[in-house]
């Protein structure tokens, strides 16, 4: 059989980047097989991704790297499914939206209709055509992307990080379209650090190693959940630090899932809320650190409403991308800056944010600039950041997302410690339903309209 | 044209579409003439030390022309294009006059100051073309460029700690790549 | 709240406007025809034409009392400055009528961008101006419109999250002229950080499908 794929000692390197991201890389895929390509966060999966699409900018390149079938008029080799489909959605509508590569390869409008829809129905979206694509879920929206690829007839379809955005659910329904597509003859190459939930499809594991290199893998198994300890039992008797009473609010960027909520946080509590993508995870966090105002029911932090200016050095906000905060050259100024701000002296500010990037495992990184380090590293730079200033509430955004089981557990184990030493209260939201984690006392979730909360 | 990436072009639209925006928002905020040069110098300088070309001020400018009477906010239709095209120019000529523009505070003031002066030019074109008194038409050009460089000159003064900034980050060279 | 990219003025603002009766094609076609003659234009009789015509342009895009009424309001200023410059110059008798002929001028340029802008969808205008334009600016200034909402959403992301990390930047804070540098290297840089990231998704989201292969494209037809 011909490979549709065939990556011979092939190497990479970033424009500027003194090494390899990718080096003597071996792979072959076949049509009909499903690969899956493993490794940590910022080991290599995307740009290898990337370079298999022939995306990549021009930068230092060693090897070979064959597509056995070249894009005809009307097709292309290889489709590229990207983490984020909020920013591959380009058109208003589903028929756009699909017909946007076909009008890119220049084919005539009259056969567009067809093809179109042929594709949405391979990827199981059944929505009339003109049906706005801002009002998909997303899971519809990461179909509709798939759709929108195999409309080009690809005969290699690529998914990057497909469990960054969706949940368990969603992954199963992945696994199911990718096991069609596989009768189908189509060659599926996965990139994932959480590739549990698409096992039953993938043929075989890739490792992509520290060093860029990629060896054979297997299939990993369930991540141990990051238990640092046994769960302290949660004193009843302790004030309330969050209250939230009958919420409702209006977003500027459309109306939450959720109304007439409520629910109390006590002093020390850990809670997780698990809702989807879109649910209103961040407008409830925003509206707790007082950005929002509600526009029914009210919101008590520390016993007041909150102000954000009154908030400062008290509540500590990770959100879900750490790059969105990073701002200062070094790593050390980024994480003193809570302090500077805050008034803290010169002697303990020094001696606190050392004990914090010690205890980050970051000390190493004190005088690199933030902007220059992984994924990983960066996240726990924010991370961080937010815990210096030991806040008393600390609200995490979605703080696992893109996380691989490495960084997960050292950011679980700072939590917990934070939460067992200072007695902080931590509330974080997640959309994967299959990744609570097992340290929490309380966990919450969005059913219909209401907050349901369960304490473990 | 050609050799801008798709990348850079959305990013100078990016830059077009925030300027715009910006003018939007304090458009009745302030209700002092000429302020409106402020932003806009601003953010054509922003575009350019960021996205290294010789035209991507003017681009920029063009863009936020074109926007601004997409999304129904140039009052002067087709005429909104010379409010971003004249100082937009201006900022390209500066940079390519003075390469260290972009991090230097005295020739961002200067430049900013210059592109601002440019309002000057688009009210006296307008002018001539409706064919106002010659008097007439310098001293209402000479009232609408004073306050545009002045605030002209405040926009350029806020760029330099941000290119410093990013330079610093390490995410483009000297030369704005 | 974050308060300068809280809302875009657009012509749908109230809502309440009656469908115009042009194509976004036409209104921005004569649009730049009444501009242009207003400003070439020197005989009265010429002018008292166009403002008839503009007259018709503004029933035609069905500007309602409102729009219009603001519209008054930004000529104001201009006619005033230029009227008042026209008597200081030539005195009240000489002085009066050709200021006046100019300000009317001066209005007659404007009004058609005006009646463009308040009465046509802007996503009209919009598909207008793609055909006008290259396919890549086309693209690349409508994905910047399209996506300026996810970007707002973002820099107020960055806002808050520094807020809470102590960052002097609420409208308040920035009063105090030492607190600039705040709102310079907190807040502005990393924006500039996220939309060169956004720029780049979108560009590699669009090149992933073939954008740019090929000089020209088809159109959908839906």
């Amino acid at each position: 059989m011909t490979p549709i794929l065939s990556l011979r000692g092939y190497s990479y390197a970033w424009p500027g980047a003194p090494s390899w991201t990718l080096r003597e890389v071996d792979l072959e895929v076949n049509p009909g097989e499903c690969h899956c390509l493993m490794g940590g966060t910022g080991s290599g999966k995307s740009t290898l991704a990337l370079a298999v699409k022939g995306l990549l900018p021009a930068g230092r390149q060693g090897g070979n790297l064959l597509l056995n079938r070249a894009g005809g008029e009307d097709s292309v080799a290889v489709g590229l499914v990207m983490q984020n489909p909020e920013t591959q959605l380009l058109a208003e509508t589903v028929g756009a939206e699909v017909a946007f590569g076909l009008e890119n390869l220049c084919r005539p409008p009259q056969e567009m209709t067809q093809r179109v829809t042929q594709a949405l129905a391979t990827a199981g979206l059944n929505l009339p055509l003109d049906h706005p694509t801002s009002r998909l879920s997303m899971g519809q929206k990461y179909r509709l992307l798939i759709a929108a690829h195999l409309v080009l007839g690809p005969a290699l379809l690529i998914f990057d990080e497909p469990g960054g955005q969706l949940d368990s659910p969603g992954l199963r329904c992945l696994s199911a379209l990718i096991a069609e597509l596989k009768e189908k003859g189509l060659a599926v190459l996965l990139c994932d650090h959480r590739s549990q939930e698409l096992a039953g499809v993938i043929d075989r594991f890739w490792q992509l190693t520290e060093a860029g290199g990629l060896a054979a893998g297997a299939m990993p198994l369930e991540p141990a959940p990051p238990l640092p300890g046994a769960l302290p039992p949660l004193p009843l008797s302790r004030k309330s630090l969050v209250e939230v009473t009958n919420l409702e609010v209006d977003a500027d960027d459309g109306a939450p899932a959720w109304a007439g909520i409520s629910f109390t946080l006590q002093e020390g509590e850990r809670a997780v809320l698990c809702a989807d993508n879109g649910a209103g995870k961040t407008t409830l966090l925003r509206c707790l650190a007082g950005f929002i105002a509600p526009r029914r029911g009210s919101v008590k932090i520390f016993g007041d409403s909150p102000k954000p200016e009154k908030l400062r050095g008290k509540l500590g906000f990770l959100v879900q991308n750490p790059l969105r905060q990073l701002f200062e050259t070094t790593v050390f100024d980024e994480v003193s800056f809570v302090l500077r701000r805050t008034g803290a002296a010169n002697a303990t500010l020094s001696a606190r944010v050392e004990r914090i990037l010690q205890l980050c495992d970051i000390a190493h990184l004190a005088r690199s600039s933030p902007h220059q380090l992984s994924y990983g590293q960066k996240h726990l730079v924010a991370l961080a950041a937010v815990l210096v200033a030991e806040p008393r509430l600390l609200l995490l955004d979605d703080p696992f997302a893109g996380l691989d089981g490495r960084y997960l557990s050292r950011v679980s184990q700072l939590l917990v410690n934070l939460n067992e030493e200072k007695g902080t209260t931590l509330l974080w939201t997640t959309h994967d339903r299959g990744s609570f984690p097992s340290w929490v006392h309380r966990r919450m979730t969005i059913e219909g309209r209401s907050l349901v909360s369960s304490f473990c | 044209m050609s050799k801008l990436s798709l990348k850079d072009l959305l990013f100078i639209c990016f830059c077009a579409v925030l300027l715009i925006a910006v003018r939007a928002a304090f458009r009745w905020r302030l209700g002092i003439s000429g302020h409106a040069m402020f932003f806009t110098v601003f953010f054509l300088l922003l575009s350019r030390s960021c996205v290294s070309h010789r035209l991507t001020a003017t681009l920029t400018g063009f863009f936020a022309g074109t926007a601004a009477i997409a999304l129904g906010m140039g009052k002067g239709g087709p005429l909104t294009l010379l409010n971003f095209l004249f100082p937009a120019l201006a900022i390209d000529l500066g940079a390519f006059l003075f390469p260290p523009l972009l991090g230097s505070y005295p020739l961002c003031a200067l430049v900013g100051a210059f592109a601002g002066a440019s309002k000057f030019f688009s009210a006296a074109a307008i002018g001539l073309l409706i064919g106002m008194d010659r008097t007439v038409l310098w001293q209402r050009a000479f009232i609408e460029a004073g306050a545009a460089m002045a605030f002209g000159c405040l926009g350029a003064l806020c760029l330099p700690p941000v290119v410093k900034r990013l330079r610093a980050y390490g995410l483009f060279n000297p030369s704005g790549e | 709240m974050f308060p300068v990219f809280a809302k875009l003025p657009s012509s749908s603002a109230d809502g309440k406007a009656a469908s115009p009766l042009l194509s976004p094609g036409t209104a921005l076609t004569l649009c730049f025809v009444l501009s242009l003659a207003a400003v070439i234009a020197h005989s009265a009789s010429v002018l008292l034409f166009l403002s008839l015509a503009d007259g018709v342009f503004l029933y035609l895009c069905r500007i309602n009392r409102h729009s219009l009424w603001r519209a008054g309001k930004i000529f104001l200023w201009q006619s005033t400055l230029v009227t008042g410059l026209y008597l200081l110059r030539f005195g009240v008798a000489a002085g009066l009528g050709p200021g006046l002929l100019i300000s009317w001028k001066l209005v007659l340029a404007f009004t058609p961008g005006l009646a463009l802008a308040q009465g046509i969808p802007q996503n009209g205008i919009e598909k207008a101006m793609a055909r006008i334009l290259p396919q890549r600016m086309a693209f690349a200034l409508s994905m910047s419109i399209k996506f300026l909402p996810l970007l707002t959403r973002e820099i107020r992301a960055v806002y808050e999250a520094q807020v809470l990390r102590g960052a002097r930047i609420l409208p308040r804070d920035l009063w105090r002229w030492r607190n600039w540098s705040d709102f310079f290297h907190s807040l502005i840089a990393p924006s500039v950080v996220q939309a060169m990231l956004l720029a780049e998704n979108i560009a590699q989201a669009a090149r992933s499908r073939e954008f740019g292969r090929y000089p020209r494209r088809t159109i959908w037809p839906g």
